[in-house]
C-alpha cells in the first residue's frame, strides 16, 4: 500500500526532474563551460517564472510567453555580465547583486504580489502537473522530453561552431583564449547571457506545471542545479563522452535528484529538512575530487621513498 | 616589422611593491630577424614581451608592429599579429579541448569566428594531421585525445606548432624551453628553429642559456634593469663565445650578471 504510493509520485517526481534539469544545463554552461559559479539563477529562474505568469494570465500565447521569459533571462545574464566585467566585481558576487536585485525585479513583475496563480482551467499552458498521470500525449513529461532533446541539440550545435568553441576556450583557459584572439570578457558576459536565459526559460515551464509564480519558488536554484550536474556526471559520466551525451547526464542527474527526494520523503523527511539535505548531499559530492586527491597523495607517499 | 619605442612600465606605482620593469626600452627588428633576449633577474625580458602582447598597457611609448600602432589595443586583437609561447606549458593551449580543436582555435586566430559555422571541419583535420606529423612525437594519432593528456614537451610542441599554424607578423617565445627537461628542451627549440625558418618569421625569444642564445637567431639583446643594453649583429654574434657575452654585459651594466637560472654551458 505504502510503496504505491511512493510509485504514484514517481511520474511527478520525473517532471518536476525534467523541468529542472533544463535549468541545470542552463548552469553547466556557466559552471563547467565558462567555469564561473553563478549564483544569478536564484533570481533568473523566478524572473522566468514571474514573466511567464503576468503574460499567460495576460491571455497570451504560452510559447510567446516562454519565449518572452528566454529574453528576459538574457538581460538578467547581461546585468551580471556587466558587473562582473565592465565593473571588475568577482563573478560569484556579481551573481549575488543581480539575485538580489531581481528579488526586487520579480516583485515588479507580479505587480507588486510575492506570487501569481495560473489556473489550468482558465488559461492555456503547457505542461501542468495535473496530467501528470495521463497516458495521453498531455502528460508534462512527453513536452518536457522534447524540449530537452531539442535544447541539448540547439547547445550541441552552438558549442560545435568557431564562436561556440571560443566560449570553450574561454572557460578552459582564458590566456590561451586571449592569445588566439578571444575576447574573452565578452565571451563571459555572452555565456552568462545563455545561461540565464534557459535558466529564466526553465522558470517559466515550472511556474506552467506547478500552477504559479512565486519569488521565492528558485531560492536554492543554484545548488540543486549543481546537484543534478554532480549527480549526473559521477553516475553516467563514464557512459557518455560527447558533448551532448554530457547534456543528457545533467538532465538525467535532475530527475535523480528528484526520484532520491521522492524516496526519502517516502521514507519520512521532514519536508521542511529537505533543503539541507540538498546542500550537505552536493556539499558531499563537490569534496569528492579533493578527497581522492588526498587519497592518491597518501598512497604516493606510503610507497614513496 | 617591430618597433618598440623607449616603452616604461611600473607595476603597482607608490606602493612598497613599486617595481620599475620597463626604464625606456627600445627595440627595433626587421622582418625575418630571429632575436634572443638574455639578461638577469628582473631585467623586464618577460616584461618586454608581455608589453608588446599588450598583456598591460605600458605607462609611456608606443609599440609599432608592422607599421601599425598597437599601443592602445587589447591583448585579444592583437593576438592578430602574434604567436606565443609562454614559460609554462600550461598556458598555451586549452586541456580540456582536444588536440584538433585547439588547433582549430589557432586556426582562426585573427579572424571572425562565427556562431553559424563548424568551429572545425574535415579538411582542416586533415591538414592538422600532416602538421602534427612534422612533430614526430605520433599526436597525429591522436588528434582527437584531449589535450590535458599530453606531457609538457608535448603540450609545448603542440604550442609552438599553434602559434605557427597561421603565420603570425612576429613569434613570442618567452622562455619556452624553461620548464622542460634539457632532451625535450632541445626537441622544441630544434623545432622552434625549423619553423621560423621554414615559414620565414620574425621572432623574439627570451632564454636563460646563454648558450641557447649564441646558437640560434640572428641577433643577441641583453637587457639590463628595464632596458636594452647590448644589441649584437648577426656578424658580431657568430663570431662570440658565452665568456664574450658574460663580459659584454658586466662591461655594459657595471655589475655581475645574476640569474638564478642562467645556464652557461
Amino acid at each position: 500500500m505504502e510503496l504505491v504510493k511512493l510509485f504514484n509520485a514517481f511520474p511527478g517526481a520525473v517532471s518536476q526532474g525534467l523541468v529542472w534539469g533544463l535549468m541545470a544545463i542552463g548552469v553547466y554552461i556557466t559552471y563547467r563551460i565558462l567555469d564561473v559559479a553563478d549564483l544569478t539563477v536564484d533570481g533568473s529562474m523566478a524572473t522566468g517564472g514571474a514573466v511567464a505568469a503576468v503574460m499567460i494570465t495576460s491571455g497570451i500565447d504560452p510559447w510567446v510567453a516562454v519565449l518572452c521569459a528566454f529574453l528576459v533571462g538574457l538581460l538578467a545574464g547581461l546585468m551580471t555580465g556587466l558587473f562582473h566585467t565592465a565593473m571588475g566585481i568577482p563573478a560569484i558576487l556579481s551573481g549575488i547583486l543581480t539575485q538580489l536585485a531581481l528579488y526586487s525585479i520579480n516583485l515588479r513583475i507580479m505587480g507588486g504580489k510575492a506570487n501569481t496563480a495560473v489556473n489550468v482551467s482558465k488559461y492555456h499552458v503547457l505542461i501542468t502537473s495535473r496530467n501528470v498521470r495521463a497516458l495521453s500525449l498531455d502528460n508534462p513529461i512527453c513536452l518536457l522530453l522534447v524540449l530537452t532533446a531539442v535544447l541539448i541539440l540547439a547547445l550541441h550545435f552552438f558549442f560545435g561552431t568557431e564562436y561556440g568553441c571560443a566560449l570553450r576556450a574561454t572557460g578552459a583557459n582564458q590566456n590561451m583564449a586571449r592569445a588566439q584572439g578571444i575576447n574573452t570578457r565578452f565571451g563571459t558576459v555572452v555565456g552568462l547571457m545563455l545561461s540565464n536565459g534557459i535558466v529564466s526559460f526553465s522558470g517559466a515551464m515550472l511556474t506552467q506545471y506547478q500552477g504559479f509564480a512565486d519569488v521565492q519558488m528558485a531560492r536554492g536554484a543554484i545548488v540543486i542545479g549543481l546537484a543534478a550536474v554532480i549527480i549526473g556526471e559521477v553516475v553516467f559520466g563514464k557512459l557518455f563522452r560527447s558533448f551532448w551525451g554530457k547534456l543528457i547526464c545533467v538532465a538525467l542527474g535532475a530527475v535523480i535528484y528528484y526520484l532520491v527526494m521522492q524516496i526519502v520523503l517516502w521514507l519520512g523527511l521532514n519536508t521542511n529538512d529537505l533543503k539541507m539535505l540538498t546542500a550537505l548531499v552536493v556539499a558531499v559530492f563537490l569534496a569528492v575530487p579533493y578527497w581522492k586527491g588526498l587519497a592518491v597523495q597518501k598512497k604516493i607517499r606510503k610507497r614513496g621513498v | 616589422m617591430l618597433d618598440v619605442n623607449q616603452i616604461v612600465k611600473t607595476f603597482n606605482p607608490g606602493t612598497i611593491t613599486e617595481k620599475i620593469a620597463l626604464s625606456g626600452a627600445d627595440l627595433h627588428l626587421q622582418e625575418g630577424d630571429f632575436v634572443t633576449i638574455i639578461g638577469g633577474n628582473g631585467a623586464g625580458k618577460s616584461t618586454l614581451l608581455n608589453a608588446v602582447a599588450g598583456v598591460f598597457s605600458v605607462d609611456r611609448g608606443s609599440i609599432m608592429i608592422d607599421g601599425s600602432d598597437v599601443t592602445n589595443l587589447p591583448e585579444y586583437k592583437r593576438a592578430t599579429f602574434l604567436g606565443r609561447v609562454f614559460q609554462d606549458p600550461m598556458t598555451g593551449t586549452a586541456a580540456t579541448m582536444t588536440i584538433e580543436e585547439n588547433m582549430a582555435l589557432a586556426m582562426r586566430r585573427g579572424g571572425h569566428r562565427s556562431p553559424f559555422k563548424w568551429g572545425i571541419t574535415s579538411k582542416e583535420k586533415k591538414m592538422y594531421r600532416d602538421e602534427l606529423a612534422r612533430l614526430g612525437l605520433g599526436l597525429e594519432d591522436r588528434m582527437s585525445a584531449r589535450v590535458g593528456l599530453l606531457s609538457g614537451g608535448q603540450r609545448q610542441a603542440l604550442t609552438l606548432l599553434m602559434a605557427t599554424l597561421k603565420k603570425p607578423k612576429l613569434l613570442l617565445l618567452d622562455e619556452h624551453t624553461a620548464a622542460l627537461d634539457p632532451k625535450t628542451a632541445a626537441k622544441v627549440l630544434h623545432l622552434t628553429r625549423d619553423l621560423v625558418r621554414d615559414h620565414h618569421l620574425t621572432a623574439l625569444m627570451v632564454t636563460h642559456n646563454m648558450k641557447d642564445a649564441l646558437q640560434y637567431g640572428n641577433r643577441i639583446i641583453m637587457m639590463h634593469e628595464g632596458k636594452v643594453i647590448v644589441d649584437v649583429n648577426r656578424e658580431t654574434k657568430s663570431m662570440l663565445r658565452v665568456e664574450d657575452l658574460l663580459a659584454m654585459f658586466e662591461h655594459t651594466s657595471g655589475a655581475a650578471l645574476d640569474n638564478d637560472r642562467m645556464l652557461l654551458g
